[in-house]
């Protein structure tokens, strides 16, 4: 009788201090209200503009400002729109204005481009190319296409962890999409649209606010918030933009505090949700954070194994891995490089000839949906089997290259204190999950950039600032090679890796395209469509400071020949018939003094320091014919 | 105290009405002792038969290298089952490779692997077994070799396992021309002899010598030999066309069969002769005609079967919005739909030429016209189509139905407040499997996106789901559908079928997510047995008489609640682990044995006690 008495004691006890807890009101669902009532307002907007390019009487002046409302309207739906709905965000509303392959079907099928994005390129487009009946059928989709998402998101409900991601992801696409200029590729000079999704995105955080009782918290948030708002309220224009100092002031302490405020007020997080890895980490309180990326989610290698990174390394320098023995990987990814050659294309097997293409960094290089210039390969496994049987590279194959590493006493026994699972077996998966493991440390992101910008005190000049706000702005630069990577991973959620068709010239002096296909010759059935053709993978711009010669067929020694290349609008802009040219080829407009900054940018974002040392030697095997290997190969 | 808890309760509720429940990140569980849920250790045993990449089959010899081994190709599809009716193993397992790649000693293409598997008397579960064959390969696994016998095959998709265990396999991905092919050898193909640079050893007693471009040798049904790893022959004669799947009828004369396209035409191959499928007549399914629905398409001229999309639309066909694999249950045909969002102008050509649109197709655009308030076709640009279906086929009346539509879509009334936590979208593989006499149908999603309600919203699973559907239940509703909750992130799961003996689900998963821990980063052939000793689903009764609300399924790893309800589980220190929205039923699979504690919308909380 006591006893029971004792437990229903303790269970009302849980009962209230639980109810207490759970009594907290949920903004969520006064937010969802809200949004819910703005979709509906949305689409009357959308119907009256269809309205309006209906008409048999237009001016394009006017439409083109009816047509910037419409976008500020949207830009108030856009953190839930493109967090709720991405693949109809994209496929629909405000995707990139290119072609794409119909997902998931049984054969080839090229999807034109839709929503604002395209709506704006034809908008804006000039008085000659201005066709209304494009428009208008543009204009009907987008009706058709957003009262089908809306209609989906009827029966939605939000809650509390899924706003605060909302917001966090839409600080990162406000970063990288927002004032970049992605969005709005007609080029024009307003910030307006920046400001609206800041003040949307606020709109988000308020009601948290109001139910925090960590005082000092929300205010330190609050502030963020408000000075973010002036300083986008008072921002000159897209050219003139100080995106340094607004990332750094306000945007990325923003992201961070937004986390606390999430983690203050006890909501779920999504690892209590989704059992995947994420590629981004939401505990980092930086966007350039050491930690913002996963590595796991891009090895698969979720755990550190210290032993395992150690033996990736020696593998990397041994040329045991190749038939002659001669060669390592180390042969055409040098530390000292960046883990490049200084070739335009690499070296071949025979030391004479080259092969196609320029070898990549491989700092940071783990962060990617698919690895080569063509996108061939879906992980590292395959990345390294490539090398491993090229003629070219290592002519070899596994059951030699397993053979002579059991000859090695140090290998099998690092490869059993690796790999326990595999009983002292070396294998195919324990070689490439070895070598992979080291490129896992071969990942930095502390230049003096990233400490800048994360607000560490750092000083940088003010060109190497100037170059990242061109970078980030009128340059077009950061609209591929995506923040905080500045590579194609596209944000916010880093899930793939995009290719572009830029027209590329067999060199900086010659005005005749270069031949290679790319993508389009990946062996995959659905890269063969026509607008994959001579595209190639967006690499980071991170440590090009090492990395000359550029592009993947290297015919441009020098960053300033680069950067001429884009000023002068790519292939395209140089006047050659280029299909599909994804790079705009109106001339940017650089003057030398900004063509310098640039520059001075990228070479600012250089960050080496863990990736430079070598083993001091290699490990000896019992076969004498194989100890006379030196450490990186011979060539 | 009960009136306390009732009130409580009613609390709760009233609250939960107009809020989502905040679940605190941490409970005191010291010194309590809420009532115990006991999830039992599952009797299934889960096995990792055949991995992509890792593998390696044997080869024959092919484009003149040696015979020897080579890695297994990935993106497993299909599974075909075939007994060992004769022997004392439990038989052959076919498994399909989707994904198109040069291989010089597979073979380009895609193509097969073939094994042969026994049950372990004391636990049954399935030992690989050593085999030599005639041509003198001897391994595990082995490539099925089509260059040699065929000319090399396409993306293979779906198949075929008839009832005697004959198995086909479905060349899927339409090659228009030449170009489309990144194979070695593009000369002309002449059947039974194949090209000037590759020849071929079998061929097709009605067409050999009729000589063809390479490309249009590929897009058929081709019948392998599981047992010897060999491609037999392409069925010239049930036309080309993209095909994903079909069934061989119990009296092994009639075929159905499904292409993969919109419109994707049904067709039926009737054989002369029992067991024969090289002579017989060829039909295309017109659900509109006077007398019989069917409508040979002559296959005594190889161009009719080259051109045979052509040659249905002439006929005024009925058109289906990608149709994928076939079955037979009970004498009745089923075939999934797998819907594509937007089919608009993909069908209205063959429209106008004449060819018609399946009824219920018709009858969801009258629907839809309601809905937009205007009048839509199945070929209008609003016409949507985003979830697909489970079809019917009755050969005795000839009429094809809607058995399970995919979904639930959320359009007309968007207060439903409990929006179905179960969601069919996009049903691809199909097949069955009989349960100690009881008929399963196994119903593979291979999601065509993300989108319109398909996955949860932001960030969330995108797992591709096998449902299994008692097909004792007289009109099924998503409802019916029992999870198998088993699939790695990323993967879509596909090629289901059950061992003839019932106690095995064999089952592919295909392409998960490359940086998942290996093997689950590689497709894999995965048998999980055990059927015919545990409950599928949950007791109709399970909840009668209990005053707690949850119960598990410790086969199917799956917690059930009584109602609709925001979940949360804590660890064994009262941390919280996970917190599920709007739920009926969970996936515990990730639970080790352990103490969990699970508290619903209305606070209560439950121990659960997993082994």
């Amino acid at each position: 009788m006591q006893k029971s008495k004792l437990i229903c004691l303790a269970l009302l006890l849980i009962g209230v201090i639980s109810s207490a807890y759970r009594a907290k009101p949920s903004p969520a669902i006064e937010l969802q209200e809200a949004f819910r009532a703005k979709l509906s307002e949305f689409e009357t907007q959308i119907a009256s503009f269809k309205t309006r390019v209906g008409q048999q009487d237009f001016d394009q002046g006017d439409l083109q400002g009816e047509f910037l409302q419409l976008r500020l309207s949207f830009k108030e739906l856009e953190p839930f729109l493109s967090y709720l709905s991405p693949q109809d965000f994209n496929d629909y509303l405000n995707g990139a204005p290119l072609p794409k392959v119909e997902r998931n079907a049984p054969r080839l099928v090229v999807i034109e481009p839709k929503g604002l994005q395209i709506m704006e390129e034809q908008i804006f487009a000039s008085a000659d190319e201005f066709d209304i009946q494009a428009i208008r059928k543009l204009t009907k989709e987008l009706l058709f296409q957003y009262q089908q998402v809306q209609r989906s998101m009827q029966y939605l409900r939000i809650s509390n962890r899924q706003v605060f991601e909302t917001m966090r992801l839409g600080l990162i696409r406000l970063l990288s999409l927002g004032i970049t200029g992605y969005d709005t590729p007609a080029g024009r000079e307003d910030m307006g649209e920046s400001e609206a999704s800041w003040l949307a995105l606020r709109s988000l955080c308020e009601p948290y606010l109001a139910i925090n009782t960590n005082q000092a918290l929300s205010r330190d948030i609050t502030k963020l918030w408000q000075d973010g708002a002036q300083y986008l309220n008072a921002a000159p224009n897209f050219t003139d933009f100080n995106r340094a100092d607004f990332i750094r002031l306000y945007l990325d302490p923003l992201y961070g505090k937004l986390y606390d405020l999430h983690l203050e007020l006890g909501y779920e997080f999504a690892k209590e949700v989704y059992r995947g890895e994420l590629a981004f980490n939401y505990e980092a309180r930086s966007i350039f954070g050491q930690d913002f990326f996963t590595p796991g989610y891009f090895t698969g290698l979720l755990n550190t194994n210290k032993a395992a990174a150690d033996l990736g390394k020696q593998l990397f320098f041994d040329p045991i891995l190749s038939s002659n023995l001669k060669r390592s990987c180390a042969s055409c990814h040098r530390p000292e490089l960046a883990f490049t050659d200084g070739y335009p294309t690499s070296l071949a097997m025979d030391g004479k000839k080259h092969i196609n293409r320029n070898s990549p960094s491989l700092i940071n290089a783990i962060y990617t949906e698919r690895f080569f210039y063509d996108l061939r390969a879906d992980r590292m496994e395959s990345q390294i089997e490539h090398v491993i049987f090229n003629p070219d590279e290592f002519a070899n194959n596994y059951k030699t290259i397993l053979q002579r590493l059991n000859t090695i006493p140090k290998y099998k026994e690092a490869f059993a204190r690796s790999f326990p699972e595999y009983n002292g077996e070396i294998n195919r998966q324990s070689l490439s999950m070895a070598i992979t493991a080291y490129l896992k440390e071969l990942t930095a992101f502390n230049s003096p950039v990233d400490r800048y910008l994360r607000g560490e005190g750092e000083v940088i000049s003010a060109q190497v600032k100037q170059g990242f706000n061109l970078f980030m702005g009128k340059a077009n630069c950061g609209t591929c090679h995506f923040a905080p990577n500045f590579s194609g991973l596209v944000p916010p959620m880093f899930e793939e890796s995009e290719s572009e068709v830029l027209g590329l010239l067999k060199g900086p002096e010659e005005l005749e395209l270069d031949e290679d296909l790319g993508r389009y010759t990946a062996g995959i059935p659905t890269y063969e469509a026509e607008f994959y053709k001579h595209s190639f993978k967006t690499v980071s711009v991170r440590n090009v400071k090492f990395t000359a010669p550029y592009f993947h067929h290297g015919a441009y020694a020098t960053l300033a020949e680069v950067i001429e290349f884009y000023e002068q609008g790519g292939g395209a802009g140089r006047g050659l018939d280029v299909q599909g040219q994804t790079l705009s080829s109106e001339p940017l407009g650089l003057n030398s003094a900004e063509k310098e900054a640039l520059i001075s940018f990228m070479e600012a974002l250089s960050d080496t320091s863990n990736t430079l040392s070598l083993p001091r030697m290699l490990a000896k095997s019992t076969n004498p014919n194989f100890n006379a290997r030196k450490v990186g190969g011979e060539y | 105290m009960k009136k306390l808890v009732l009130f409580l309760g009613l609390g709760a509720a009233f609250f939960s009405a107009k809020a989502q429940t905040n679940f605190n990140p941490e409970i005191d569980v010291t010194n309590w002792e809420p009532t115990t849920i006991i999830v039992p250790s599952s009797p299934l045993i889960t096995q990792y038969l055949f991995i992509g990449g890792h593998h390696k089959v044997q080869t024959t010899a092919t484009y003149g290298n040696n015979a020897g081994e080579a890695l297994a190709k990935q993106w497993h599809d299909f599974i075909g089952f075939t007994p060992d009716n004769a022997g004392s193993d439990l038989g052959w397992i076919s498994v399909n490779h989707e994904m198109v790649v040069a291989n010089d000693s597979i073979g380009d293409g895609g193509g097969m692997s073939v094994f042969k598997v026994r049950r372990d008397p004391a636990t049954d579960s399935l030992i690989i077994v050593d085999q030599t064959l005639s041509d003198g390969r001897q391994g595990k696994f082995f490539a099925v070799d089509f260059a040699n016998t065929v000319g090399e095959t396409g993306m293979n998709c779906g198949g075929i396992t008839a009832p005697d265990g004959r198995i086909w396999t479905a060349e899927e991905w339409w090659r228009g021309s030449n170009a489309d092919l990144a194979d070695r050898d593009t000369g002309m193909f002449t059947i039974g002899t194949g090209t000037s640079t590759s020849p071929v050893s079998a061929g097709f007693p009605a067409y050999d010598g009729q000589t063809i471009a390479k490309y249009e040798n590929y897009n058929y049904m081709v019948e392998i030999d599981p047992r010897e790893a060999k491609a037999i022959r392409k069925q010239y004669n049930w036309g080309r066309q993209a095909f994903e799947g079909g069934a061989v009828m119990p009296d092994n004369k009639s075929v159905y069969l499904g292409a993969d396209a919109t419109p994707g035409f049904f067709t039926k191959f009737v054989a002369t002769t029992a067991g024969d499928f090289t002579t017989g007549t060829t039909y295309v399914y017109k659900h509109d005609a006077t007398g019989s629905k069917w409508v040979e398409i002559d296959n005594s001229d190889l161009n009719n079967m080259l051109n045979f999309d052509a040659r249905a639309v002439s006929a005024g066909a009925s058109m289906f919005n990608r149709i994928e694999w076939v079955t037979e249950i009970g004498g009745k045909v089923y075939f999934t739909e797998t819907g594509r969002d937007n089919p608009a102008g993909a069908w209205a050509g063959e429209k106008a030429a004449g060819a018609v649109f399946a009824p219920h197709h018709l009858d969801r655009a009258a629907e839809q016209s309601l809905e937009f308030g205007k009048t839509i076709s199945p070929d209008s640009s609003e016409y949507w189509d985003y979830y697909g279906r489970v079809m019917m086929y009755d050969p005795a009346t000839s009429q094809t139905s809607v058995f399970l539509e995919g979904g639930p879509y959320f359009s007309v009334d968007p207060n439903a407040s409990s929006y179905p936590d179960k969601h069919l979208s996009n049903p691809d593989g199909l097949n069955k499997i009989t349960i100690n006499g009881k008929d399963y149908m196994l119903i593979n999603e291979d999601l065509n996106g993300t989108s319109k309600g398909r996955t949860p919203a932001g960030i969330s699973n995108r797992t591709c789901e096998l449902f299994m559907l008692d097909m004792s239940i007289a009109n099924p509703t998503l409802n019916d559908l029992v999870r198998i909750a088993v699939v790695p992130v990323g993967a879509e799961i596909t090629g289901a079928i059950g061992t003839t003996d019932g106690k095995t689900i064999l089952f592919n998963v295909q392409h998960p997510s490359t940086s998942n821990p290996f093997p689950f980063n590689n497709s894999l052939t995965v048998a999980i047995t055990g059927w015919d000793q545990v409950t599928i689903g949950l007791d109709e009764e399970a909840f009668e008489g209990k005053t707690f609300e949850m119960y598990p399924n410790p086969a199917t790893r799956t917690l059930y609640f009584k109602e609709l309800s925001d979940i949360a589980i804590y660890n064994v220190e009262g941390k919280r682990m996970n917190v599920y929205r709007q739920v009926q039923d969970i996936d515990i699979s990730h639970l080790n044995p352990g103490v969990y504690y699970v508290q619903n919308t209305d606070g209560q909380t439950q121990k659960l006690l997993v082994k």
